[in-house]
């Protein structure tokens, strides 16, 4: 998992910048497994308040699109947070390519709140279509 | 009714909520469980990034030196020692070597100290308090003194003389009793220095001039057997002998305030700490530049220089060279760098010592005394190592000024010095054996 996370954030990184920085080397031991499980968490954990929660266990009707989008801007807004606090917190210097490691986990946030979404929102007693029907 | 439109009872719904949350539980476990493997591997992995950096391989702490000091104290190093006064300064070798053995008494370096004078072939052991009363001129008789081969020879054949520091002081000139023993003059000191070459031990040279008030012996005797002079400036000398690493010891923390006419022969530090500086760097001038350079976890340096080539700092602990080599000048002139299968040299101007507001402001650099920038700017296989040496000088400029075939007529010029360090250099192998030498492993960064 530690490659693919390494693998995922670099190639995505260097879409904005090729050249790694130096420390690099605690981006990729520590920072980007670490950062990906917890946006893997915090997005999985987002999209069962919102299903399962919010829209399960009570009723309270937040289960319109834009509650979703909502949902998937905090999502996003985490993303950024997880990866600018951890690594801040590891050690890594403030630099360009911690910039573009923040907007790439914003997008990566973001993909994995869609995904979860998809596939977990059929079981939801109350927003089975949000944000829309199918496909399963 | 319109709640069972919208589903089960409250009392089932909760049930259902519960399974639910049951299956997520199992999902996040799982998924935790996945994930515990590798962030377990991270947790157990030493290197990381900027800590390689930082938990460099600190030299440990060299063991006190055991030195025995050596005055050669015949009639011709009276001149030297002359008894001063409140209206007489002391000569140059009263205070360079006044300091000399204070230092070496009461140094923290050095756990074991003996002090000898050599009158004849055979040294005699004398107190610390001794050795100061002829150097500061106490003891007026002298002894006839010894030839410099048989001096050098009782030094040395000591047991115990190639694990400790020797320190000889001497004028170093060579007055045989039989003339036909000039025409040998390198090998009668090799012979005599036996050990150094048995051994590989390390020899430093350091010259100095002293005003000179007595009877002059030069080594060539005529026109006249000996002069008697009155301040005129004759150089003398201080071999420092043992094992290379202690003689780089005792020269860089003892031997502190050294003449500037030194000559190292053999001479071999221990491996200095060294560690390529990337992060937690506030100087601009230290970080790496130019393109993709970081420390990899397995200790190696990951680099791509394939677009530009890539400059980055190194820091190197040189506190045991002695002084004149820790100078910016000359480590610039001599280091050298290596990197087969790929092309790195160290940028001009870019070697400076350490101060210590940098040394204690950053942590990162506290470890080292001087910073290195090096470029690499090919690298073509996927590794390599990249090596930075101090490869050994050879015999200096100066000893060839200070030598003389002719020292009747006295000068600060040493009859045959030139001879006498060439059988010292003889000792050793053709090529000079490297300082020290340092490697860093490289590998491409595609």
């Amino acid at each position: 998992m530690q490659t693919f996370f390494t693998s995922l954030y670099s190639a995505l990184i260097s879409i904005f910048q090729s050249q790694r920085p130096a420390d690099y080397g605690l981006y990729k031991t520590d920072l980007f497994s670490l950062v990906g499980w917890s946006t893997l968490g915090v997005s999985l954990l987002l999209v069962l308040a919102f299903y399962y929660v919010f829209n399960s266990a009570l009723r309270t009707g937040m289960f319109r699109t834009p509650h979703w989008a909502l949902t998937l801007a905090l999502a996003a807004g985490l993303g950024v947070f997880l990866a600018n606090s951890l690594g801040k917190g590891h050690g890594a210097e403030v630099s360009s390519y911690l910039g573009y490691f923040m907007v790439v986990n914003m997008l990566v946030a973001v993909l994995w709140f869609l995904i979860f979404s998809v596939l977990l929102k059929r079981w939801s007693t109350y927003a089975r279509t949000t944000p829309f029907v199918g496909p399963f | 009714m319109p709640i069972s439109d919208y589903g089960p009872r409250p009392a089932l719904r909760l049930v259902r909520g519960f399974r639910l949350a049951g299956l997520l539980l199992g999902t996040v476990s799982l998924l935790t469980a996945c994930g515990s493997e590798p962030t377990e591997t991270t947790a157990t992995k030493p290197a990381k990034g900027p800590k390689a950096t930082a938990d460099a391989p600190v030299a440990p702490e060299a063991a006190p030196l055991h030195v025995s000091v050596f005055l050669e104290y015949s009639g011709g190093m009276k001149g030297f020692v002359p008894r001063g006064g409140a209206d007489k300064p002391a000569t140059e070798f009263q205070q360079r070597i006044g300091a000399l053995i204070t230092e070496t008494q009461v140094s923290g370096a050095v756990a074991e100290r003996k002090y000898y004078l050599c009158e004849n072939a055979a040294p005699r052991p004398v107190k610390f308090e001794q050795l100061r009363d002829v150097v500061q001129g106490e003891v007026s008789q002298a002894a006839l003194g010894t030839e410099l081969p048989q001096m050098l020879e009782g030094i040395l054949n000591r047991p115990k003389a190639g694990e400790e520091v020797s320190v000889v002081i001497s004028d170093f000139i060579y007055g045989p009793a039989r003339k036909s023993d000039f025409s040998q003059l390198p090998n009668l000191i090799r012979t005599s220095i036996a050990p150094v070459n048995r051994q590989q031990l390390a020899v430093a040279v350091f010259g100095e001039t002293s005003h000179f008030y007595g009877s002059y012996f030069p080594a060539v005797k005529t026109p006249v057997q000996k002069r008697t002079l009155n301040g005129e400036k004759v150089p003398y000398y201080v071999w420092v002998i043992g094992p290379p690493a202690q003689v780089a010891r005792y020269a860089a923390e003892v031997f502190r305030n050294a003449p500037a006419q030194q000559a190292f022969f053999g001479l071999k530090t221990s491996t200095p700490a060294f560690a390529p500086l990337l992060t937690k760097l506030t100087d601009p001038k230290l970080k790496s530049s130019g393109g993709t350079v970081y420390a990899d976890n397995d200790k190696s340096l990951a680099l791509n220089p394939s677009d530009d080539p890539v400059d980055f700092s190194v820091g190197l602990d040189l506190k045991e060279l002695p002084i004149a080599w820790q100078q910016p000048a000359f480590l610039a002139q001599h280091l050298q760098v290596r990197l087969p299968n790929g092309q790195a040299n160290l940028l001009p101007g870019s070697v400076r010592p350490l101060t210590e507001v940098e040394q204690s402001g950053q942590p990162v650099l506290a470890p080292y005394t001087h910073v290195v920038r090096l470029r690499v700017s090919k690298l073509a296989a996927p590794t390599a190592t990249l090596t930075l040496a101090l490869p050994a000088p050879e015999t200096p400029d100066w000893v060839a000024a200070w030598s003389t075939a002719n020292d009747n007529t006295p000068a600060p010029r040493t009859f045959g010095l030139d001879q006498i360090l060439t059988g010292v250099r003889q000792s050793y192998p053709t090529t000079l054996p490297a300082v020290f030498t340092v490697q860093l492993p490289l590998k491409n960064d595609k």
